[in-house]
C-alpha cells in the first residue's frame, strides 16, 4: 500500500487506538499513523500549529479517522473548524465512533464528512470495518488535488 | 527700385584715406626740399653749411617728427567721414561734414606752424654743428622763404586735398557750400601777388649782382610753378563742373544713367547745385513712378472683376513698385475684429487669410491701422512697433505699412518689409508705399461697391423670378385690387377657379360685380356692404370662410379667403386677396360632423344599454338616444303582443305627439301589417323605407307621418333567446337617411338590446329567487355573513343581528378587518377563513359570544372567492362551559407540572442511554478485541479450555454489545416523535423480507403479501414493527420445513388490524401475558437467538400510534401476531 500517505487518527482512548492500530496491521495497511488525542492535538496537526508547529502543512492526510467524543474540543467541532477553513475544507475526513445516535449522524454529515462508520464491539468485524475503510480511502479514494486549498 | 542701391560716393573711404596721406606726405616734404634749395641757392647758408644742418640730429629730426605728427593727426580728425564713407555702422554724416569744416582750420594752422619754426630749426642747428654764425637778417631771410614756399607749394596741395573732399561730398551732400567759389578765387588771387613779390626779390637780388643766367633759371622756375598752380585750379573748377556738364550732352534728364553721372564732385556752389538738381531729377522720377503705379493699378483693376484678382494685382504691382523685399495686403475683419492678411508677395488671395492679426497685436501693420497713419520703420531691431513674432516669422529688418482708407473707411493696411538689412526710407519710398495705399484702397472699395450692386441685382432678378413664379405655380387663387375695388392683377389659380379662360378677363375690372355679388343663399350682396372692400378702406388684414364666389358660368363654391392691405411707401394702394375653393373641406366636415354624431350615438347606447336598470329604463334610454345624439326624428320600441298580431309601443322618444297611439301597428298579413315594423317582425330582417312619399306601403300612415316630418324609416326586429319578440323603429326627417351605416349601427343595437333585455330578464329573476332566501335568512335566528378576498362584506342578514345592534346588509361594503381591528382573535379567524379552512370558532361581540361556522366561498372554477360564516348567538352555553373550562384548566395545569418534571427526567434519561450507547459499548470492543488479539498472538501457549474461556468471553462481550444496541433502539422507540402519514406497509414488508432472505439465503420460505397494506401511521416505527415481527416469524418457522409466513390486513371499528401469521413453533397461550414484557423470551436462548427486546418494541411502538397488540398462537402450529392501527384524519 501507499505508505507515504499519512493518516491522521484521533482517538483518546488508549484501547480504542491499539485496536484501530492492530486493525490496521492486521490488513497490511502500513502507512505512517499519526495519533491525536484530543480535537484540539488533531487542528494543531493539521493546521501545523501548537505542538505541531512548523511541520510542512502542505503535505496533509490521506484520510482523518476521527472520533466523536474527545477531551476539550469534541469531533463534531473539529470537524466544524476544518470544514470552514479553506486549506482543509475539502479534506478527507471519517467519522469511526462507537455512536450511532440518528443526531451524531446526522450533524456529521451536516457538517459536511465523508463517511460515518460506526464500531463494532466484534472485533472481527471492526477489523472487517477497517480493511474496507483502507482500501477505500487509500487505494480507490481520489483525494483532492492539493490546489483545493491544502497552501 | 526694388532692392538697396547704395550711396552714389565714387570714392571709398580706404582710397579717401590713402590719397589724403599722400598728400599730407607732400605737403610736409616738399617745402623743406624747396626751402633748403633754394637758401642754398640764395646763398644763406654755404654747401658745407648746409650738408652740415642735414648732417646734424636736429633738423631732420624736426622735419621728420613734423612729418609723422601730421600724418597721424590730420587723417584722424576726418575720421568721421571715413566712416561715413565706409558706412561703419555708428558713423553719420552730419559728424563727417564738421570734420570736414574744420579741417582746413587745423590744417594751415599746423602747416604754417611747421613752417615758421623751420627757419629757427635750420639757424640752430646751423649754430651749433657749423662755423655759420647766425644773424637776425639771416633769420628773416629763411623766414621769408619759407613764407613763399608754404604759399608756393602749400596752397596747390590744399587745393588737391580740396578735391579729394569734392570727391567724398557727394555722400555727405552739403546744404551750403563748404569752400565756396570765391574763397579759392582769393586763394588764387593770392598766390599771384606772392609770386610777384617773389619776382621783386629776384630782382633785387639781380640788382645787387646776382641777377644771372641762374637768376632767370629761378624766375623761369617760379613761372613754371605759377602755371601749375594755375593748372591746378583749372582742374579744381572742371572737376566741380563735369556733373552738371554732363546733364547738357544728355536727351533724356530722366535717364537713370545720367542721374548716375550727376553726382556733385565740389564741395562749392557747383557741388550744391549737382546736389540739388539731383534731388530734383530724383522726386520727379518719384512721381512719375507713382503715376506710373496709379495707372497700372487703375488698368489692372479695371481688367479685374473679382477681388481675388484686384489683390492678386496690387501685390504684383505693388511689389515692382514698392521698395521692399516683400509685400503683405491686409483686409480687416469687421466681425473679429482682426486684420486678415489675404495675399502677400508668395501668396495668392485667399478670402479666409494666411495668418490674422488682432487689433491689439503688437505689429507695425496694425499700429498703422489703428492710428490711420503711415508706420515707418528704419530698424525693426530696435522698433518697439514691429511684434518680435512677426520679425522673427518673416525676417523683418525694416518695413513700411500704409493704411487704405478709402472716404474715411479704413479697409485695410498694406505693409512691406525689407529683410537684408535695415533702411531708412527716402519720402519718395514713403510717398510711393502711400500712394500704392491709396490705389489700392480705392481698387478694393470700387470692388465692394460693385460686388455689393452685382449682389443686389441678382437678389433683385431672383426674387422677381420667384415672385412669378410663385403666382404662378401656387394653388391659391390670388388677385389685387385698388382702393376703388378693380383689379390690378390675378394669378392662373385665380382666372382657373373663377372659370375664366384668362387673368385679362379679370384686369381692369371690378372684382365684387363678377364674383361676389350674390350672398350663398342668392341674397344680393351689395358692393358697398362687400367685406373685402370695408377691410380696404380700413387697411386692415381679414380672414373670411363663410362665404361663396360665383364662377362665371354663374354657379357658385364656398371659399375661404383672406385679404391683406397693400402699402407702398406707406401709402394705401389696395388689397390683395388669396382664395381657395373649400367645397371639398365643408363636405369633409359635413362627413365628419356625421361620422361623430354616430359615435356619440354608440357612446350613448353603450352606456344605456350597461347602466339600464330595468327592461323599460333600457328602452326608453335607447329611444331618448337614437333622438338626442342621433338626430333621428322619433324612435320607439314595440314588442309583439300575446296575441302574435299586434305591435305594442312600450318605448318612444322624438317627435311622436301621439302619432302611435293613432297608428295601430300590425305584425301580421292586415294592411297594418305591411308597414316596416310589421315588415321586420313577420321577415326577421332589417325593412329599410327611405322615402315614405313614395313608398306605397306606407300608405295607411303616409298623412299622419307627413304632418309629424317623417320621411325616411328603418325597423328592425328585436330577439331575445334567439326568438323575435318585436321591433325597434327609427323616424329620419331626410330622404334616404338609412345608409349602410345607419342599418349596421340598428341592427347591432337592436342585437345589443336583445342582450341587454334577456340580461335584465335573467338578473330580475335572481333576484327575486335571492329577495326569497333573503326573507327566509333574514328571519332566522342566527347571523348570516359572507366576506370578499379583502374582508369586505357582501352579506350580512338573520335576526341575530339585532344582537348585536344591526340592521340587516347594514354592514355590506364595510371591510371586516377594519370593523373588528380591535379583537384579535375575530381577525384570526378571518384570515383562516380566507384561507380556505373550514371550520368552527367561537367569538366574543358586544359581550355576545357566537359560535361561528366558518366555510370557503369557491367560484364554479373553485377559485377561492372569500369565506361565509353561520354565527350562532352561544352566550348561555359557552358561559356554562367556560366555567367548566376553568376547572379543567386547573387540573391541566397540575397534569403539565407533571408533564415537565417527566420530560425532565426523560431528558436526564436520554443522556444517560446516550452514554450507555457510547461509553459501555467502548470497553466491550476492548474486551471483545484483546481476547482476539490474545487468542491470535498467544493462542499457542494456552491449552484448549483457556481458548475456551476466551472465546466465551468474547461471546459474553458481544452479546452485551447487541443487548445495548437493542435496549437503545427500544428507547429510541421511545422518544422519536411520531409522523403520521398515510402509508403503505407492503413495501416496508417488502424490504424486511428482502434483508432476511439476503441474511439467510439458503432458508426457503413462503411469504404471503397482499400489494398493498394501507394505514396512517409513522412509517419508520412500523417498519420496526415489521422487522420484528417478521422477524420472528422468519426465526420461529425455522424448524419447518415447508415455512410460510403470511402478512395481511383487516378492517375493524375504526382501525386497520394487520397481523403477521406463521407456521413455526408457536407458544404457549399461558404465557401471552409476558409476551411483551422487555427481556421475557419464551424458548431457551440457545435455539432461537434474540434479546427479548424487539416485541417490547413492538408494544410501545403500537401503543405509540394509539393502537393495540396481541397475539394467538398453538404449540408446534404457529403463532399470529396483531397489530391495530385507529383510523386517523391526515392532511
Amino acid at each position: 500500500m501507499y505508505s507515504e500517505k499519512v493518516i491522521l487518527l484521533v482517538e483518546d482512548n488508549p484501547d480504542d487506538e491499539a485496536l484501530t492500530l492492530r486493525a490496521l496491521r492486521r490488513n497490511n495497511i502500513l502507512n505512517e499513523v499519526v495519533v491525536a488525542r484530543d480535537g484540539v492535538e488533531a487542528l494543531d496537526y493539521l493546521f501545523g500549529t501548537g505542538s505541531h508547529a512548523g511541520r510542512d502543512t502542505r503535505i496533509q492526510p490521506q484520510v482523518v479517522l476521527l472520533d466523536l467524543k474527545l477531551p476539550r474540543l469534541g469531533g463534531l467541532e473539529v470537524l466544524q473548524r476544518l470544514r470552514s477553513d479553506p486549506r482543509t475544507k475539502l479534506q478527507p475526513v471519517v467519522i469511526l465512533t462507537t455512536s450511532n445516535e440518528d443526531s451524531d449522524v446526522l450533524s456529521g454529515y451536516e457538517l459536511g464528512v465523508n463517511s460515518y462508520i460506526r464500531k463494532p464491539v466484534d472485533f472481527n468485524q471492526f477489523i472487517d470495518a477497517v480493511r474496507q475503510l483502507g482500501l477505500y480511502w487509500l487505494m480507490l479514494n481520489i483525494p483532492p488535488s492539493s490546489a483545493g486549498g491544502q497552501g | 527700385m526694388v532692392g538697396a542701391s547704395s550711396a552714389p560716393t565714387g570714392l571709398g573711404g580706404v582710397e579717401f584715406s590713402r590719397r589724403l596721406r599722400w598728400l599730407i606726405f607732400y605737403t610736409w616734404s616738399i617745402p623743406p626740399v624747396f626751402g633748403l634749395s633754394f637758401i642754398l641757392l640764395v646763398g644763406v647758408l654755404t654747401p658745407q653749411q648746409m650738408l652740415g644742418i642735414l648732417l646734424t640730429p636736429l633738423e631732420p629730426l624736426y622735419i621728420l617728427c613734423w612729418l609723422a605728427f601730421a600724418i597721424w593727426y590730420l587723417p584722424r580728425t576726418l575720421r568721421p567721414l571715413v566712416n561715413w564713407l565706409e558706412r561703419t555702422p555708428g558713423s553719420s554724416p552730419g559728424a563727417a561734414q564738421r570734420a570736414m569744416q574744420e579741417f582746413p582750420l587745423r590744417f594751415w594752422a599746423i602747416f604754417l606752424v611747421y613752417l615758421l619754426l623751420a627757419p629757427a630749426s635750420v639757424v640752430l642747428s646751423a649754430s651749433l654743428y657749423t662755423s655759420y654764425a647766425a644773424s637776425l637778417t639771416d633769420l628773416f631771410h629763411i623766414e621769408l622763404i619759407a613764407l613763399i614756399v608754404s604759399i608756393i607749394v602749400g596752397l596747390p596741395i590744399f587745393f588737391l586735398i580740396l578735391n579729394l573732399f569734392g570727391r567724398a561730398a557727394a555722400a555727405v551732400s552739403f546744404a551750403k557750400p563748404f569752400i565756396t567759389i570765391r574763397t579759392k578765387v582769393f586763394l588764387i588771387g593770392a598766390l599771384v601777388p606772392l609770386l610777384i613779390d617773389t619776382m621783386l626779390v629776384q630782382y633785387y637780388w639781380a640788382r645787387t649782382g646776382f641777377f644771372a643766367l641762374e637768376t632767370v633759371a629761378v624766375w623761369l622756375a617760379l613761372e613754371l610753378l605759377a602755371i601749375g598752380g594755375s593748372l591746378v585750379f583749372a582742374k579744381s573748377f572742371a572737376q566741380s563742373l563735369a556733373p552738371l556738364g554732363s546733364l547738357f550732352s544728355a536727351r533724356d534728364p530722366m535717364d537713370s544713367s545720367n542721374l548716375a553721372a550727376l553726382v556733385p564732385r565740389s564741395t562749392d556752389e557747383l557741388g550744391i547745385i549737382t546736389s540739388s538738381y539731383r534731388a530734383l531729377l530724383e522726386e520727379l522720377r518719384a512721381r512719375s513712378a507713382m503715376l506710373e503705379l496709379n495707372n497700372r493699378i487703375l488698368r489692372g483693376t479695371r481688367n479685374y472683376s473679382t477681388t481675388a484678382e484686384i489683390v492678386n494685382e496690387l501685390i504684383r504691382i505693388g511689389g515692382e513698385s514698392v521698395f521692399g523685399d516683400e509685400l503683405f495686403l491686409f483686409l480687416a475683419d469687421g466681425t473679429t475684429q482682426e486684420l486678415v492678411c489675404v495675399a502677400h508677395s508668395h501668396a495668392a488671395y485667399d478670402a479666409a487669410g494666411h495668418f490674422r492679426l488682432g487689433v491689439q497685436d503688437q505689429s507695425a501693420a496694425v499700429h498703422a491701422y489703428n492710428h490711420r497713419e503711415t508706420v515707418v520703420v528704419a530698424d525693426a531691431e530696435i522698433d518697439s512697433r514691429v511684434s518680435p513674432a512677426m520679425r522673427e516669422k518673416f525676417g523683418v529688418r525694416a518695413s513700411l505699412a500704409a493704411p487704405l482708407i478709402v472716404q474715411e473707411e479704413l479697409m485695410g493696411v498694406i505693409i512691406s518689409i525689407c529683410r537684408t538689412q535695415p533702411h531708412a526710407y527716402t519720402s519718395a519710398e514713403v510717398q510711393m508705399m502711400e500712394s500704392l495705399a491709396h490705389e489700392a484702397a480705392i481698387a478694393l472699395g470700387i470692388q465692394r461697391l460693385r460686388d455689393a450692386r452685382s449682389e443686389a441685382e441678382a437678389t433683385g432678378r431672383k426674387r422677381d423670378r420667384l415672385m412669378q413664379l410663385l403666382l404662378k405655380s401656387t394653388g391659391e387663387a390670388i388677385y389685387g385690387v385698388d382702393i376703388n375695388g378693380v383689379c390690378t392683377f390675378a394669378n392662373p389659380a385665380c382666372a382657373r377657379m373663377l372659370g375664366y379662360r384668362s387673368e385679362d378677363d379679370l384686369v381692369g375690372k371690378v372684382i365684387h360685380d363678377l364674383i361676389h355679388y350674390s350672398h350663398a343663399d342668392g341674397r344680393h350682396y351689395p358692393k358697398e356692404a362687400c367685406r373685402v372692400r370695408l377691410a380696404t378702406l380700413a387697411g386692415k388684414a381679414i380672414h373670411v370662410d363663410d362665404e361663396v364666389h360665383w364662377r362665371a358660368d354663374g354657379s357658385s363654391f364656398p371659399v375661404e379667403y383672406w385679404a391683406h392691405p397693400m402699402l407702398e411707401d406707406g401709402k394705401l394702394i389696395g388689397t390683395v386677396v388669396t382664395f381657395v375653393d373649400i367645397s371639398d373641406r365643408k363636405r369633409a366636415e359635413r362627413a365628419m360632423l356625421n361620422h361623430n354624431r354616430f359615435l356619440r350615438t354608440v357612446a350613448s347606447l353603450n352606456a344605456v344599454l350597461v347602466q339600464g336598470r330595468s327592461e323599460q329604463e333600457i328602452m326608453d334610454g335607447v329611444c331618448r338616444a337614437l333622438v338626442e345624439e342621433g338626430r333621428f326624428r322619433m324612435a320607439w320600441i314595440g314588442l309583439v303582443d300575446a296575441d302574435g298580431a299586434h305591435v305594442r309601443p312600450l318605448a318612444v322618444a322624438g317627435a311622436d305627439d301621439g302619432y302611435l297611439a293613432h297608428a295601430d301597428i300590425r305584425c301580421d298579413e292586415s294592411p297594418q301589417g305591411q308597414g316596416p315594423t310589421g315588415a321586420a317582425i313577420r321577415r326577421g330582417a332589417t325593412v329599410v323605407n327611405d322615402d315614405l312619399e313614395t313608398n306605397s306601403k306606407f300608405l295607411p300612415w303616409r298623412s299622419e307621418a307627413q304632418a309629424k316630418g317623417y320621411r325616411s324609416s328603418a325597423a328592425t326586429p328585436l330577439r331575445m333567446q334567439g326568438r323575435i319578440i318585436g321591433a325597434l323603429a327609427v323616424y329620419s326627417g331626410e330622404a334616404k337617411a338609412f345608409g349602410t351605416d345607419e342599418t349596421v349601427l340598428l341592427e347591432r343595437l337592436a342585437a345589443d338590446l336583445g342582450q341587454a333585455l334577456e340580461r335584465r330578464a335573467a338578473e330580475s329573476a335572481l333576484r327575486d329567487a335571492e329577495h326569497r332566501l333573503r326573507s327566509v335568512v333574514s328571519a332566522a335566528p342566527v347571523i348570516f355573513f359572507a366576506i370578499d378576498r379583502n374582508g369586505v362584506f357582501l352579506v350580512s342578514e338573520g335576526s341575530a343581528l339585532a344582537g348585536l345592534g344591526l340592521r340587516p346588509g347594514e354592514v355590506v361594503g364595510r371591510n371586516a378587518f377594519e370593523m373588528y381591528a380591535g379583537i384579535p382573535e375575530i381577525i384570526g379567524q378571518l384570515r383562516r377563513g380566507l384561507a380556505g379552512e373550514t371550520f368552527v370558532a367561537y367569538s366574543e361581540v358586544a359581550e355576545r359570544i357566537y359560535e361561528v361556522h366558518y366555510a370557503p366561498v369557491r367560484s364554479e372554477s373553485g377559485e377561492l372567492q372569500g369565506t361565509m360564516g353561520i354565527a350562532i348567538d352561544d352566550t348561555a352555553r359557552v358561559l356554562a362551559e367556560r366555567e367548566l373550562q376553568r376547572h379543567r384548566e386547573s387540573l391541566e395545569q397540575l397534569v403539565s407540572e407533571r408533564t415537565a418534571e417527566l420530560t425532565a427526567i426523560n431528558r436526564e434519561l436520554e443522556a444517560f442511554s446516550y452514554s450507555v450507547s457510547h461509553d459501555l459499548r467502548a470497553p466491550l470492543r476492548g474486551i471483545d478485541g484483546f481476547s482476539q488479539a490474545l487468542l491470535e498472538d498467544y493462542g499457542g501457549r494456552l491449552d484448549d479450555t483457556g481458548r475456551d474461556y476466551l472465546s466465551r468471553v468474547r461471546r459474553g462481550a458481544q452479546r452485551m454489545g447487541s443487548l445495548i444496541d437493542d435496549l437503545l433502539a427500544l428507547a429510541r422507540v421511545t422518544r422519536a416523535p411520531i409522523r403520521f402519514a398515510a402509508v403503505d406497509l407492503a413495501g416496508p414488508a417488502r424490504e424486511v423480507i428482502a434483508e432476511l432472505r439476503e441474511q439467510q439465503p439458503d432458508r426457503r420460505v413462503e411469504v404471503s403479501l397482499p400489494p398493498k397494506l394501507e394505514a396512517v401511521g409513522d412509517r419508520g416505527l412500523l417498519k420496526v414493527v415489521l422487522q420484528n415481527l417478521i422477524g420472528n416469524a422468519w426465526k420461529y418457522s425455522a424448524p419447518q420445513s415447508q415455512a410460510r409466513i403470511e402478512i395481511g390486513s383487516r378492517e375493524g371499528d375504526g382501525e386497520t388490524i394487520i397481523f403477521v401469521r406463521d407456521n413455526g413453533v408457536g407458544f404457549d397461550m399461558a404465557y401471552s401475558d409476558k409476551l411483551f414484557s422487555p427481556f421475557q423470551r419464551l424458548h431457551v436462548g440457545k435455539e432461537f437467538e434474540g434479546s427479548g427486546i424487539g416485541l417490547a418494541t413492538v408494544q410501545r411502538i403500537v401503543h405509540r400510534h394509539g393502537g393495540r397488540v396481541w397475539a394467538e398462537a398453538t404449540v408446534g402450529e404457529g403463532a399470529v401476531f396483531y397489530f391495530s392501527l385507529p383510523h386517523r384524519q391526515v392532511s
